[in-house]
């Protein structure tokens, strides 16, 4: 049964998806989504993420349910980076809508799914996708898990997909599944920031990661973001309250290590 | 000395430690290489086998499914017990062939930093191949010590990888003296397909700076202007901890010789040295920032 309490629309037409995962750190059983998101334009749907490889099908449930309800059709699918959890459950999709075009960076997958080595387009920071009504724009990926790390965001809209730069779990003890992150009042946000720095972005235990949280922060100014839908965090719908918090814990591992 | 045996194997160690190669032709597609990197790579999955078990470590792209079925086979009897270690268990290259090894092989255990290690690793086909999960998995965490082959006395280290991006062990092997490396060492490139796979000549021409660039445009954008002091020590605590005469990464050409083992060492630990925050100037790298 699912953790999830997903899908949930967090704005007009924009689906959020997925389920959580379990981590346990020092005694605690802590959750982190391992989300993707469904944006429902007036022509087309595209597919931010296919989620872990476990939850394929309680995904594709997921979107089967709203895209029956919209008549759109899944046309496109946009994946931030070749690890597994981002992008493993590709090759499902595909077998399933073989028309579907997979864009991103296109490294590594013409290797792992070699029958699909089409249906995969390159993008760039800049280039876009019209969906009719929105579109879906490529942007800089400030904090990287691969060198090969796209992010996206949604015009007008203007939320951004930052798949791990704003990676946090959440309190499944507290009722946090499915909140947003301006909803889950208990949640240390630091705190869950810093952690999840600490042990799945090995590189910001070494650097001062300053220079990135700034970089986040012009990025958020001059694209005009007012809305964020991270992989593992919950969204943020309050970019000025949540964003802070979420900077100063990915600080935080270089300054634990210099203490 | 190692063998070249048939089909892209190589044998390390008589009949302990076998490299499963398939060669590709780098074209600015493969994650692991910078961008504009041309030549030939190795894609290395390696064998350590005993009599009666042995253990896998990576299984390859997809692509190449057929082809390290094949190796395996020629290598491993159908009944032989097989564990497999994925060293980076988020990467296709370690975990796209698990499922279909599963399924023609005796699998007796997944080694995995998460538990349920199925849940990682088949995503393969249509289908999910739930039989999978009764394949238990052993969690990967800091060192773990373990045998091949039961009773053999032949013990292997699992550790964390002390450098790395993402979630990545290494693994030493002290009855042929090889540190599988993962991701790291993996600048050995070819000019054309049918060069040697391994170097152990310590006058080869690969340069500092080479490895240097490499390392800024690959996995380690990040490393300059670090704090590397730490990165530095662990790294050290490997070389110095164990007796290593081969450098075997999971790309890229095998290093072969203590001398030369010490000398990729050295190459990393004064690179390091030269891009800790107190020698360099840390500063915002963006995406495609080829140096």
């Amino acid at each position: 049964m699912s953790k999830s309490k997903l899908p949930r629309e967090i704005l007009n037409n924009i689906f959020w998806l997925g389920d959580c995962l379990e981590q346990r750190y020092q005694g605690k059983i802590y959750h982190s989504y391992n989300s993707s998101y469904l944006v429902v334009g007036e022509k087309s749907a595209l597919l931010v993420e296919t989620g872990h490889p476990k939850d394929f099908n309680e995904l594709h449930e997921q979107i089967k349910g709203i895209l029956s309800k919209k008549k759109i059709p899944l046309k496109y699918i946009f994946i931030t980076h070749q690890e597994t959890p981002h992008s493993g459950g590709v090759g499902r999709f595909l077998n399933i809508y073989p028309e579907v075009e997979v864009h991103g960076d296109i490294n590594d997958y013409h290797m792992a799914f070699p029958k699909y080595a089409a249906n995969f387009k390159a993008m760039e920071v800049g280039d876009r996708i019209d969906l009719g009504g929105m579109e879906f724009i490529a942007a800089e990926p400030v904090v990287r898990d691969m060198r090969t790390s796209l992010w996206g965001y949604i015009s007008p809209q203007m939320l951004l997909f930052p798949a791990d730069g704003f990676a946090y779990s959440h309190y499944h003890w507290d009722g946090h599944c499915g909140m947003i992150a301006e909803e889950a009042d208990s949640l240390d946000l630091f705190d869950v920031s810093a952690v999840f720095a600490e042990l799945a972005l090995f590189w910001t235990n070494f650097v001062d990661m300053e220079i990135y949280t700034k970089r986040m922060e012009q990025l958020v100014d001059e694209l005009g973001i007012k809305c964020i839908a991270p992989t593992h965090g919950l969204p943020i719908l309050d970019v000025g309250k949540t964003m802070p918090k979420v900077m100063e814990g990915l600080q935080a591992p270089y300054h634990k290590l210099a203490s | 000395m190692e063998m070249i045996l048939e089909n892209n194997i190589i044998e390390l160690s008589s009949n302990k430690a076998f490299s499963i190669q398939n060669i590709v032709e780098l074209d600015g597609r493969l994650s692991a290489y910078p961008p504009n990197q041309g030549g030939y790579v190795p894609l290395n999955c390696y064998l350590l086998k005993e009599e009666n078990g042995a253990f896998l470590l990576d299984t390859g792209y997809l692509y190449h499914q057929k082809n390290v079925l094949d190796q395996l086979k020629s290598l491993l009897g159908p009944d032989i017990p097989l564990s497999i270690i994925p060293l980076r268990i988020n990467e296709f290259m370690s975990v796209g062939n698990v499922k279909a090894i599963s399924q023609n092989f005796n699998v007796i255990g997944y080694y995995s930093p998460h538990p349920e290690g199925a849940d990682w690793f088949d995503f393969t086909d249509e289908e999910r191949d739930l039989s999978l999960k009764d394949i238990p998995t052993t969690i990967v965490r800091g060192m773990v010590n373990c045998e091949v082959g039961e009773g053999s006395g032949r013990h292997i280290d699992i550790m964390s990888a002390p450098i790395r991006l993402i979630n990545t062990s290494w693994i030493y092997d002290k009855s042929t003296k090889i540190l599988y490396s993962s991701d790291m060492f993996n600048y050995g490139i070819a000019e054309t397909n049918s060069e040697e796979w391994i170097i152990n000549s310590i006058d080869n021409e690969i340069s500092s700076s080479f490895i240097k660039s490499f390392l800024l445009n690959t996995r380690y954008w990040w490393l300059e202007g670090a704090k590397t002091r730490l990165l530095r020590e662990n790294i050290k605590k490997v070389f110095n901890s164990y007796d290593i005469e081969t450098i075997a990464p999971g790309y890229g050409k095998i290093f072969q010789g203590k001398d030369l083992v010490m000398k990729q060492f050295n190459f990393l630990d004064e690179i390091l040295l030269e891009l800790d925050k107190s020698n360099s100037i840390a500063q915002y790298v963006p995406r495609n920032h080829v140096r």
